[in-house]
């Protein structure tokens, strides 16, 4: 397995930090290789640009996230808008620059108001800052009238993506790897959300079965949606349906969770561990979120977790040197 | 599914007993014991610089702040005995040492009182030779983009006599063994322990002798001490220049051999790149010749209960950045954490549910 972490630039300090710390491989955010709304197709140049610098760090770029945020390049699919034709045409031609790039795997989000809701509060370890979510304060907040959709009209602008999208991912040789909807409530701000538990995802990877088709396992979405982690390692990891890994914990589930220091939440990252081994997982894992320390330095929370990570791939001789 | 609710705050405790710790000095601020809290510390050794008041009304309440941060105190030091002057009359048997073991017997009576455990000594080496020794750790080499302290064996025992008469080993031993038996029957009075630093595998060097350089010599000592208050700090990153050269040997050996005589007090976690003779940088924990898993898996198999140090890493803080002050200690608490954890899964299986 490859220790790895997202980055939002790829400046000096930033590639300095992952080599120092230890990182081979890096997760970055395909809208920044877009145009300057995130829309369009990957631009080849600024692509290679940016393999190029975090290679000069021996760092190697292996997830490329497809940007999540409103109005960018996949937003009128996930509405069912017209203009949507176009995009399955700048999504095609993205998996296509990516692949020929030499980028194995490509991340998508198909929910509309991400991780809404959500506080972030001195609870953890410490009094350390860490996300909290209640649904129960959460589901009150006011639709967003745009966002309005059925859960099967919803399941159709899925497919419409999926039949399109998959069968590009598999001939750029890049595998779709879909993160399941954070916080993985029912309904949020109007929106539907379909893939915030196990049977929508399943029904995600049944659209187009293909070994393009599969997903970014959040481990912290996962253990919100309250299921047993370590059988859904199995159950998806078995079928080589695990393409990415984000390798964090968290306390408790819905209705109401916190995230918290890798070590401390309900989840045994051991255990876990041991889990995407017996599968034959050889992906990234990176540590997502962490928390807010007293240090002030931002990166505190994620050096910790890297250490953590390190030292239990190295005991069970899973981590890519 | 382990979804076992664990303790709010602090970290959890390990089937081991083993605790991760960190040294602070008694000028820490708040905020930095707030870190460590965070990073799931709950032990810590502090050191009380030259310059404070050790009073017993003033320690009192600096160890007051610290545990009311939320840790247990395993150890103190003072660098008071550290400093050139007192250094050096302990250790080269200068006038005024019996005023000094006087000072000790107070200072562990004192530690006694505010219920420390355990008083962290540091070798037993004349003030020029244990600061040579730290100049020859200048930053020279890089791992991982990070500046590393190196050593250079042929370097080190071709230093320049440090003083204008040599003090053989004899005469250490000697001025050892008179300070410790002194200051031994206060530690045992007070309940305190005294943990002794082996140091590295170079007898004598800089024409002072450096008795805590093998294995035989932590023998010697704690035979010549006689007190079951003595034992030693585990610093792996000095006795492992010791590996190869028939001085120290094996690692695992050296904490089978001492743990099962619960003569390891605390333990400094760290790997070198290689060992004497040859010259070595001071690594990450898994770039260095030590197999770092299989020694805390010793630990945890011997029975070893005391505290775990995060030592000496390379200088990987990024300056004014991001990284900056307290990433790079992170980095190494969280991958002890780590090592632990496994360890104690794997030595232990059923130890936590």
């Amino acid at each position: 397995m490859k220790l790895a972490i997202g980055v939002n630039d790829l400046s000096d300090e930033t590639l300095q930090f992952a080599e120092q710390y230890g990182v081979t491989h890096l997760k970055v955010n395909a809208g920044d290789y877009m145009d300057e709304r995130r829309r369009g197709p990957v631009q080849e140049d600024k692509l290679k640009a940016a393999i190029a610098r975090a290679a000069s760090r021996h760092l190697k770029i292996w997830v490329a996230l497809l940007p999540q945020e409103v109005g960018s390049q996949h937003w009128n699919i996930r509405l069912g808008r017209p203009g949507r034709e176009r995009e399955v045409e700048d999504v095609c031609r993205s998996l296509e620059i990516l692949g020929k790039a030499g980028i194995p795997v490509v991340e998508y989000v198909f929910n509309l108001s991400a991780v809404y809701g959500s506080e972030y509060l001195p609870t953890g370890r410490g009094g350390a800052v860490v996300r909290n979510f209640d649904y129960g304060v959460a589901s009150k907040a006011p639709a967003e009238p745009e966002f309005a959709a059925t859960v099967e009209e919803v399941w159709q602008r899925i497919e419409y993506f999926m039949k399109r999208v998959v069968p590009a991912a598999e001939s750029a040789g890049v595998k779709l790897a879909c993160h399941p909807d954070d916080p993985p409530v029912p309904r949020l701000k109007g929106e539907n959300r379909v893939l915030g538990n196990i049977e929508g995802l399943e029904r995600l990877l049944a659209i187009v079965p293909s070994a393009s088709n599969g997903l970014n396992f959040c481990q912290g979405t996962i253990a919100e949606m309250g299921v047993n982690v370590i059988e859904t390692i199995h159950r998806f990891g078995s079928r080589n349906k695990i393409f990415h890994v984000h390798f964090r914990n968290i306390k408790r589930a819905l209705p109401k969770f916190e995230e918290s220091f890798i070590d401390d939440g309900d989840t045994d990252m051991w255990q876990a561990l041991e889990a995407y081994k017996d599968v034959g997982y050889t992906g990234t894992l990176i540590p997502d979120h962490w928390p807010n320390t007293a240090s002030g330095a931002p990166w505190t929370g994620q050096a910790y977790a890297l250490g953590y990570m390190r030292a239990m791939m190295e005991r069970l001789q899973v981590l890519e040197k | 599914m382990s979804t076992s609710a664990r303790p709010e705050g602090g970290a959890k405790a390990g089937a081991s007993g083993i605790s991760i710790s960190s040294v602070v000095d008694s000028a820490v601020t708040d905020r930095e014991l707030r870190l460590y809290r965070q990073l799931g510390l709950d032990h810590i050794i502090v050191y009380v610089r030259d310059t404070d008041d050790d009073s017993y009304g003033s320690l009192e309440r600096l160890f007051d702040r610290v545990r009311n941060a939320g840790f247990t105190i395993d150890a103190v030091s003072f660098y008071k005995y550290y400093n050139e002057q007192n250094e050096d009359t302990t250790r080269l048997g200068l006038p005024g040492r019996d005023k000094l073991i006087e000072d000790f017997r107070t200072m562990l009576r004192n530690l006694g009182r505010l219920r420390i455990p355990l008083y962290m000594m540091a070798g037993w080496l004349a003030h020029r030779t244990h600061s040579y020794r730290y100049a020859s750790r200048r930053p020279r080499a890089m791992v991982r983009g990070c500046d590393c302290a190196y050593a250079d064996y042929s370097e080190i025992v071709s230093y320049p006599q440090a003083y204008d008469r040599e003090y053989p080993l004899e005469l250490m031993w000697e001025t050892h063994d008179y300070f410790m038996r002194a200051v031994m029957p206060a530690a045992e009075e007070s309940g305190v322990r005294v943990a002794q630093h082996p140091w590295i595998a170079v007898p004598t060097y800089g024409g002072v002798g450096n008795i805590f350089h093998s294995f035989d010599a932590m023998k010697r000592a704690v035979e010549s001490v006689g007190s079951p208050n003595y034992g030693f700090t585990f610093c792996m990153g000095e006795m492992s220049t010791g590996a190869r050269n028939g001085l120290y040997g094996d690692m695992a050996e050296l904490i089978r051999y001492w743990g099962e005589r619960q003569r390891i007090y605390l333990v400094h976690f760290r790997n070198n790149t290689d060992c004497f003779p040859n010259p070595y940088c001071e690594a990450f924990p898994e770039l260095g010749f030590m197999d770092m898993y299989k020694l805390m898996r010793t630990l945890v198999g011997v029975g070893y209960r005391g505290s775990i140090e995060p030592d000496h890493l390379p200088d990987c803080e990024v300056e004014g950045s991001s990284a900056g002050h307290g990433v790079g200690r992170a980095l190494n608490v969280g991958y002890l954490r780590g090592l632990l954890e496994a360890a104690e899964k794997e030595a232990l299986p059923r130890g936590r549910s």
